[in-house]
């Protein structure tokens, strides 16, 4: 039964395959600077002890002002491509991302939110379950900065307290010069820094930053799954004692062996 | 009250013209309040003024005294001819403006018994083409729809790979092989006895249940239900090798079917 978990699906894309942790965009505003896999992720994944539906994907809700850029942003990665045209998202579209990540399949269901206000009623029926909020302002426009206070609050509202990874990604990088950029940064950093969140600058238009911010979501989101999933089944191996599940020492101690070769691949 | 201007008159005016009007008449003129002057008494005083002076006899400095009269009277008659014009355009204007406001106000207050229902009324516009039309339920059914045929979509992309990279022979292709697992003991049911279906039907019939199922909504509604979903479509577990290839996106597309959770805005 345990190699049957092996092959899944069509291959991943090359570019999808995550085998090591990457890393953050800045470390004054990021959600955790560790560069490998917690090392009780790294021994699940590497048993491929983690069949489980719990951590197969996340759910991934973009936020933010109208025409910063959010369905830009996932059109450049999930597609690759970019379109100069505005097209105003109607409610809500959804994109799915498929992932390996140590060797695991993984998934990415990413929700593209409208940014205009009258669509609100019907968007935000769709926060509900999310494991990562991002919410996207425009770096060339401050107000949208500011915005993402609202944005947050109203994604916030539907989940469980701190059951979500924030993020807070500033889009049209390809617009500023790099001192402008680095101006936007501080005020953005500090606003990250506020809302518990990671800050990324991106262009979805170069297409600069996207790939690494989005492999960052997906890995971090990925672990918490792994380790919310191990903890999960712990309990209930206490309860029940199954057979099947890994007998060896418990998480803690093998969060202290610093394992970071996958031996996935 | 007052006289139409007399512009065919203009050209033959001289100060010799002898008039053979009413006798009162030319005298009277003189005394008249300049605003209701008209061409007829221009002319009236320039037969009083043009008699006095020959009255004068033919001294030189009268003749001359005589071409400047004339002049000034000349400038008089054209000057009342535009005044009693400008006044009979602008009563007209106003007559119409009259009536226009009396329209309106008939209109206007049959409509504002309408309007003025209660505030945040809008008045809809049924001969605009772009009038509002769609109720807010409909957007949200078009959009579910929508989502739910994005993802159906994705799947058979998924499983259109799968073929392609020979993961799957179309022989053991979904609902070929017998299920084990009583849990979708239905599903099988449905496939195995009806050979003539294409792939992708099958595919539909083992991925989405209630593909097969008359009332498609009450399953819908069943299996979003997260506890049944996940009984339902785990993959990990006991189901065959074509099962398992379908397996990364299953959750990932249940959990968009079940989007958005119901509840009122």
């Amino acid at each position: 039964m345990r190699s049957s978990l092996t092959p899944l699906g069509p291959p991943v894309s090359r570019d999808r395959v995550i085998t090591s942790f990457p890393k953050w965009y800045t470390p004054d505003a990021c959600l955790q600077l560790k560069e490998r896999f917690h090392g009780q992720v790294s021994t699940t994944c590497q048993r491929k002890n983690t069949g489980t539906v719990g951590l197969r994907h996340s759910k991934v809700v973009v936020v933010g002002d109208l025409y910063v850029g959010k369905t830009s942003l996932i059109h450049r990665f999930c597609k690759n491509v970019f379109d100069r045209d505005y097209k105003a998202t109607i409610g809500v579209d959804f994109e799915i991302e498929r992932f390996e990540i140590a060797g695991i399949p993984y998934s990415l269901q990413i929700w593209d939110t409208a940014g205009q206000e009258k669509f609100k009623c019907i968007a935000s029926a769709y926060y509900r379950g999310a494991q990562v909020i991002i919410t996207a302002f425009d770096l060339t426009d401050m107000q949208t900065l500011e915005h993402t206070r609202q944005w947050l609050e109203d994604a916030l509202r539907e989940n469980e307290p701190g059951s979500c990874f924030v993020f807070l990604v500033g889009t049209k990088k390809d617009l500023l010069s790099g001192a402008a950029c680095a101006q936007a940064e501080v005020e953005a950093v500090r606003l990250a820094n506020e809302m518990q969140a990671e800050y990324w600058s991106v262009s979805a238009k170069t297409g600069e930053n996207v790939k690494a911010f989005f492999s960052r979501v997906a890995a971090l989101a990925f672990e918490q799954s792994v380790l919310q999933d191990s903890e999960r089944r712990s309990s209930a191996r206490l309860q029940v004692g199954d057979g099947d599940l890994i007998r060896g020492s418990p998480p803690e101690t093998q969060e202290s062996t610093t394992s970071s070769g996958l031996g996935c691949c | 009250m007052e006289e139409p201007p007399l512009r065919e008159e203009e050209e033959g005016e001289e100060e010799e013209e002898e008039e053979e009007g009413d006798e009162a008449g030319p005298e009277g003129a003189l005394g008249k309040s300049p605003f209701q002057l008209t061409a007829e008494d221009v002319y009236d005083i320039s037969y009083v003024m043009g008699r006095e002076l020959m009255a004068l006899g033919s001294d030189p400095r009268v003749t001359q005294l005589q071409f400047k009269i004339v002049r000034v009277l000349e400038m008089l008659e054209t000057l009342v001819n535009e005044g009693n014009l400008t006044v009979e355009e602008l009563r007209m204007e106003r007559d119409n403006l009259r009536k226009e406001v009396e329209g309106l106000r008939t209109e206007g207050s049959a409509a504002g018994r309408e309007v003025n229902l209660g505030p945040d009324k809008m008045v809809v516009d049924l001969t605009d083409p772009n009038r509002p039309r769609f109720t807010l339920q409909e957007l949200r059914d078009v959009l579910q729809e929508r989502n739910k045929l994005k993802s159906q979509l994705l799947l058979v992309q998924e499983e259109l790979q799968c073929y392609k990279s020979g993961l799957i022979t179309p022989r053991e292709g979904p609902g070929g092989r017998r299920e084990k697992d009583t849990l979708v003991a239905r599903t099988s049911k449905a496939s195995s006895n009806k050979e003539e279906k294409t792939i992708i039907r099958k595919l539909m019939v083992t991925s989405f249940p209630w593909y097969t199922q008359g009332d498609s909504t009450a399953e819908l509604r069943d299996s979003s239900r997260p506890e049944r979903r996940g009984k339902l479509h785990n993959p990990g577990f006991t189901h065959s090798a074509s099962r398992e290839t379908l397996a990364p996106l299953m959750p990932v597309l249940n959990a968009i079917l079940a989007e958005p959770s119901i509840r009122g805005s």
